[in-house]
């Protein structure tokens, strides 16, 4: 694991969860997780859609514990440091409202950079079921930050 | 070509294509084209343009290097598990507890499995002894040696029960120890002496391949008095002879004794003879005493049943029926039987 896809994986759990602890812990299995992966196709580096299976997995998993209470991690610092001029409200509103699948796809299109095709394997899913989440999801978000949506 | 205009649900549904780039020149005219006549399209790609604006931003989010460092040296859970459990982690009492409660099994382990492992051990020394035979015909008397009984015999006596001592002791005659040498060698000559040693070779595998075995028979008569000389008759007829001290037939209060040996190929014909004398029940026992190859040893019990139904000697009924109720159960408990 390179460091450039330990900071997709953080940032996956951080922007799904919105929960410092809950994300460092799912990204810490999610790793886990991937390396066992690598080890068992015997491939020396990971890829994209290993990535994306995985922290599907490991999303579908804590999802379900989001609400339990979760030990304080040991780590402090400022692990996740947000641009000062976006509104958080936003994201935080879209993730609540808008469907899982749709938030996921942007997330790993849009924010993470990962390719459709990628997506479309990590999920074992077509490209055009990829492209269409992300589309009707950005929609979605365009409508919550846009003046109209109550929240621009 | 004729060119056709596209719905504005078909254009509302590539927008997204069109604003990444993904659709061909023509699609791209034709969409432009739908979105100068539909308000609605041109509403649903301002918002895509806000969702794709916000998400620019949103990509600008960083992961601090100390996070990832922190990522990179998480323990394993193994190591983790391994971390809490430490033995200098647990507090002094648990510590103790622990230590005696280790002490405490190793202890009761002792105690259980060390009477058995002795016991093994003895076993096994018992069974290192070796009984020799020894064909005196083969060997020279050595002066002033005096040839008490001929080697099988000596044999015999070793191989007999050493508790059966009960009514006459006679002075037993002990057979060489197996490392001494015999008693006429040093007198014969080297080759006489390789053929005899040859030959109590040939006698002590002969004798390592008899019968470690023993049948015990139990009989239920209501008439032992009448059955027991027919029994005496049947085993001498067939060549038996006593094993024990006492002679066949012994009579005991309750039954009849009966310790003998038997030639091999009579055993088929002794039982079938038996069986119409009485029912009896049969059981074949291992025994360390070794029998020679062409003899095996019984003992039979008669027990004596009384005439109307008794219900002193449970068992009695299964016994008629010989439906293989162990003998020895039957078998007085005082009776040496042996």
């Amino acid at each position: 694991m390179n460091e450039a896809q330990i900071r997709s994986v953080a940032l996956f759990f951080f922007y799904t969860f919105l929960d410092k602890d809950l994300a460092l812990r799912a990204t810490v299995e999610a790793l886990r997780l991937i390396e066992k992966r690598i080890k068992g196709r015997g491939i020396s580096d990971s890829r994209n859609p290993i990535l994306v299976y995985s922290t599907f997995k490991i999303w579908k998993k804590y999802s379900k514990k989001k609400n339990l209470k979760l030990q304080n991690s040991e780590f402090t610092a400022e692990g996740w440091i947000v641009p000062g001029d976006l509104k958080m409200e936003t994201w935080r509103q879209f993730v609540k409202e808008a469907e899982s699948s749709l938030s996921l796809a942007v997330i790993w299109s849009k924010l993470l950079g990962f390719a459709d095709k990628d997506i479309a394997e990590g999920l074992g899913q077509t490209e055009g079921s990829v492209r269409y989440r992300v589309g009707k999801g950005l929609k979605h978000l365009g409508y919550i930050a846009s003046p109209s949506g109550g929240l621009g | 070509m004729k060119k056709r205009n596209l719905s504005e649900f078909m254009c509302i549904e590539m927008l997204y294509d069109y604003k990444t780039g993904n659709l061909d020149s023509l699609r791209k005219q034709a969409v432009e084209e739908s979105l100068q006549e539909s308000p609605r399209a041109r509403e649903e790609l301002r918002k895509l343009t806000v969702g794709m604006s916000y998400t620019d931003k949103l990509q600008k989010t960083i992961v601090t290097q100390p996070l990832v460092d922190y990522i990179l040296h998480q323990p394993k859970p193994t190591e983790k598990f391994f971390s809490k459990f430490r033995w200098d982690v647990f507090p002094q009492p648990v510590r103790w507890a622990l230590e005696s409660i280790v002490v405490a099994v190793a202890i009761a382990l002792f105690v259980t499995q060390a009477p058995e492992l002795f016991k093994a051990i003895g076993k096994k020394e018992e069974g290192g002894l070796v009984i020799k035979k020894f064909d005196i015909q083969s060997i020279e008397p050595k002066e002033g040696s005096r040839p008490e009984a001929p080697a099988s015999k000596v044999a015999e006596k070793q191989a007999e029960p050493e508790k059966e001592t009960l009514p006459t002791s006679k002075p037993l005659v002990m057979a060489p120890a197996p490392s001494a040498e015999p008693v006429a060698q040093p007198q014969t000559k080297p080759q006489e002496a390789s053929q005899a040693s040859a030959q109590v070779e040939a006698a002590e595998k002969k004798v390592k391949k008899g019968n470690a075995y023993l049948y015990r028979m139990v009989m239920q008569s209501t008439n032992v008095e009448g059955v027991t000389p027919q029994v005496v008759t049947l085993i001498q007829s067939l060549g038996g002879e006593k094993a024990g001290e006492v002679e066949l037939g012994w009579r005991r209060k309750g039954g009849s004794y009966f310790h003998f040996s038997l030639p091999k190929v009579a055993n088929q014909t002794f039982l079938d003879s038996l069986k119409k004398i009485g029912q009896f029940s049969i059981s074949k026992t291992s025994h360390p005493r070794i029998m020679p190859e062409d003899k095996e040893r019984f003992i039979l019990w008669i027990n004596e049943l009384k005439p109307e139904g008794n219900h002193d000697q449970p068992g009695a009924d299964e016994n008629k029926t010989s439906t293989g109720a162990s003998p020895e159960q039957n078998v007085p408990e005082n009776m040496e039987t042996d």
